[in-house]
């Protein structure tokens, strides 16, 4: 068990060490001069030049390369061609608000996706709506569902805020960043409904896709467990449905479903990206899509720099958890 | 002359007996899928016929509702005409598809087959690589990949495509490694017949099916995420009409004429709706066999 952890600990070092070699390998391909973003677009050539000696841009690209890497290691992302700040700053205040979007996101994910597994699985009648609901909000865009979001319930309803994150100004009233558990705790509670009232419907949008592919795999899985020889034994021991259904049917299709979540945690990403600009949400896909705009590849490196890491660690996670509820899985 | 008729007849008619066989198992929603689905097509590759303006040259007043005389589905707000968009855009989408799958099923078919076939270091070699794409957040390094190789039409595709192989290069892989362990290849193996032949002959037939399900499963999914691409800046450049981008541009005018930033949107659900099932009347189709 112990030899599986540091085997699965080391993999994800190679994995996120390869994940800066492609970084910077994209931005030399990209042809972005750093020392640009230290003097500006308007520096004589002298000054550009002294600045890429000062940086050390003038060294072999191996010599760059354990440069930036050190940088990294000592939260160093670069400097944005855009702001002329580093992007670790810009990024440091724009991604709790990403982080708070992105959990309410997987767990409404998590509820859609367990409700439309139940509905399924015990043939409830108004099943198929759900389902036909369900599968063509997967088929349908992002940015599609947030539009016709926002036209519903703000356009139309006026029930929804059109966007943004809290109607109390940027700053959270706590220490994590996060409005709804900061607005708890401060004891603020006008603060957190309001920020719920903004995250309601961009996560609500991010959700949909996730919770569809999450629930097909527990659908999987209860339909073969509760068929299967355990639970037929269980059932003629005299074990309740219900009971069958929560120990022998979910509790042996968390594995696969584990793993289903950290796949989609990745594209759910991808989401958060694109509502977070249709909604002007102040986190890490604007950020992103601010530096696109401006062709500013730092910027850009730097959040994928900094997805990657939580999708991979994120998914190391995932592969320990599931060892840790199935143990045979360390054999193969 | 009958004995060189009779065999023709008989493949025919036994390929006719397949066919009905095949529409006998259709069900409607599958029919829905391919016909609309090859409709889309169809329609894309007229596109430049069909379209009644060009799709970046200004065509009439801003702001033409949907249903304007001379713009079936009006006009965005520089006055283009949103139908010819729509047809252009669609052609990009499935365009590029079609050639991020394409590139998927060779690269992948490559490395797979090389890896399922020769086995030990190259395999693990390959695998390894294989594995460490699958690894990183394939949405995140292909907006990293086209936004350092500049925004437009190639750049995105490369991007996407980038990401896309590893998948089929383990399927192909896994499949290739399951036919040969067969007895048949085994014994193709002592009788001396090559390498090519053998991947030719008995290892690619047997892989076909299996990657014409996935790739045709795949699409739906490809054209949503191509568009996300398009919608964050990362496609063709501002006039081009791209369905992702054309819903970006359209955004700020949601509120007062909402089919702006909607129809494209519109467009691609219609679009990876059809596809998704089409998808899985092949998949049906063609695990029945």
């Amino acid at each position: 068990m112990i030899m599986f952890i540091i085997r699965r600990i080391a993999s994800m070092l190679g994995v996120l060490f390869a994940l800066t070699v492609a970084l910077f390998g994209l931005q030399e391909l990209s042809g972005v001069d750093p020392a640009r973003a230290y003097v500006g677009a308007n520096a004589s050539a002298e000054a550009l030049e002294r600045t890429r000696v000062q940086l050390g841009l003038d060294q072999p690209a191996i010599v760059r390369y354990f440069d930036y890497l050190g940088g990294l290691l000592h939260g160093d992302l670069q400097n944005s061609l855009r702001t002329r700040t580093p992007v670790a700053e810009g990024l440091s205040t724009a991604f709790p608000a990403t982080v708070e979007l992105a959990l309410w996101s997987l767990g409404l994910a998590l509820v859609l996706g367990s409700i439309f597994a139940v509905l399924t699985v015990t043939r409830w009648k108004g099943a198929g709506i759900v389902r036909v609901v369900l599968l063509s909000g997967a088929s349908a865009p992002t940015f599609l569902l947030t539009m016709l979001g926002l036209l519903f319930f703000y356009g139309q309803l006026g029930l929804l805020p059109s966007g943004g994150r809290s109607s109390f100004g940027s700053t959270s009233p706590g220490p994590t960043g996060l409005f709804v558990l900061d607005g708890l705790l401060a004891g603020r509670v006008d603060v957190a409904t309001d920020a719920i009232w903004h995250l309601i419907l961009p996560a609500a949008c991010v959700a949909i896709s996730p919770a569809v592919a999450i629930g097909r795999v527990l659908v999987d899985g209860l339909r073969i467990n509760l068929v299967s020889d355990h639970a037929r034994t269980a059932r003629s021991a005299g074990m309740p449905e219900g009971l069958v259904m929560l120990r022998h049917a979910v509790r042996n299709s968390l594995g696969a479903t584990l793993s289903m979540i950290g796949i989609q945690a990745g594209l759910l990403l991808g989401g958060l990206v694109v509502v977070e600009k249709i909604v002007s949400w102040p986190g890490v896909g604007s950020y992103l899509d601010k530096s696109v705009q401006a062709s500013d590849f730092p910027g850009i490196a730097g959040v994928a720099l900094l997805l990657g890491v939580v999708y991979v660690v994120l998914n190391t996670l995932v592969d320990l958890l599931q060892v840790a509820a199935d143990r045979r899985l360390v054999l193969s | 002359m009958t004995a060189i008729e009779t065999p023709s007849t008989a493949r025919s008619s036994k390929k006719w007996a397949r066919m009905t066989e095949l529409r006998r198992h259709t069900t409607a929603v599958d029919m829905v899928g391919l016909v609309g689905l090859a409709l889309l097509v169809l329609i894309a590759l007229l596109a430049p016929m069909l379209a009644p303006y060009s799709p970046i040259l200004r065509a009439g007043e801003t702001f033409l509702p949907p249903g304007s005389p001379g713009h079936l589905l009006g006009t965005d707000g520089v006055g283009y005409d949103i139908l010819s968009r729509m047809l252009f855009g669609l052609r990009s989408s499935i365009a590029s598809a079609a050639i991020v799958i394409t590139s998927g099923v060779i690269i992948g078919g490559i490395v797979g087959v090389l890896a399922g076939s020769l086995g030990g270091w190259v395999d693990n070699g390959l695998m390894r690589l294989t594995d460490l794409f699958l690894a990183f957040p394939g949405i995140v390094i292909a907006m990293a990949v086209a936004a350092a190789l500049g925004a437009s039409f190639s750049s995105a595709l490369i991007g996407v495509a980038v990401v896309w192989w590893p998948m089929y290069a383990r399927l192909i892989r896994g499949e290739v490694r399951s036919w040969a362990a067969r007895p048949h290849l085994e014994a193709a193996i002592l009788a001396g017949v090559p390498w090519s032949r053998r991947v030719r002959r008995h290892l690619l037939p047997g892989v076909t099916s299996t990657v014409i399900v996935t790739a045709s499963l795949d699409v739906g999914g490809l054209v949503v995420a191509m568009s996300g691409l398009s919608f964050i800046g990362l496609g063709s450049p501002a006039p081009a009409p791209e369905l992702g981008s054309m819903a970006a541009q359209g955004m700020e005018y949601l509120l007062q004429f909402w089919w702006i930033p909607v129809i494209p949107g519109l467009g691609v659900l219609v679009l990876a709706l059809l596809a998704n099932l089409a998808g899985d009347a092949v998949r049906d189709l063609l695990s029945r066999r």
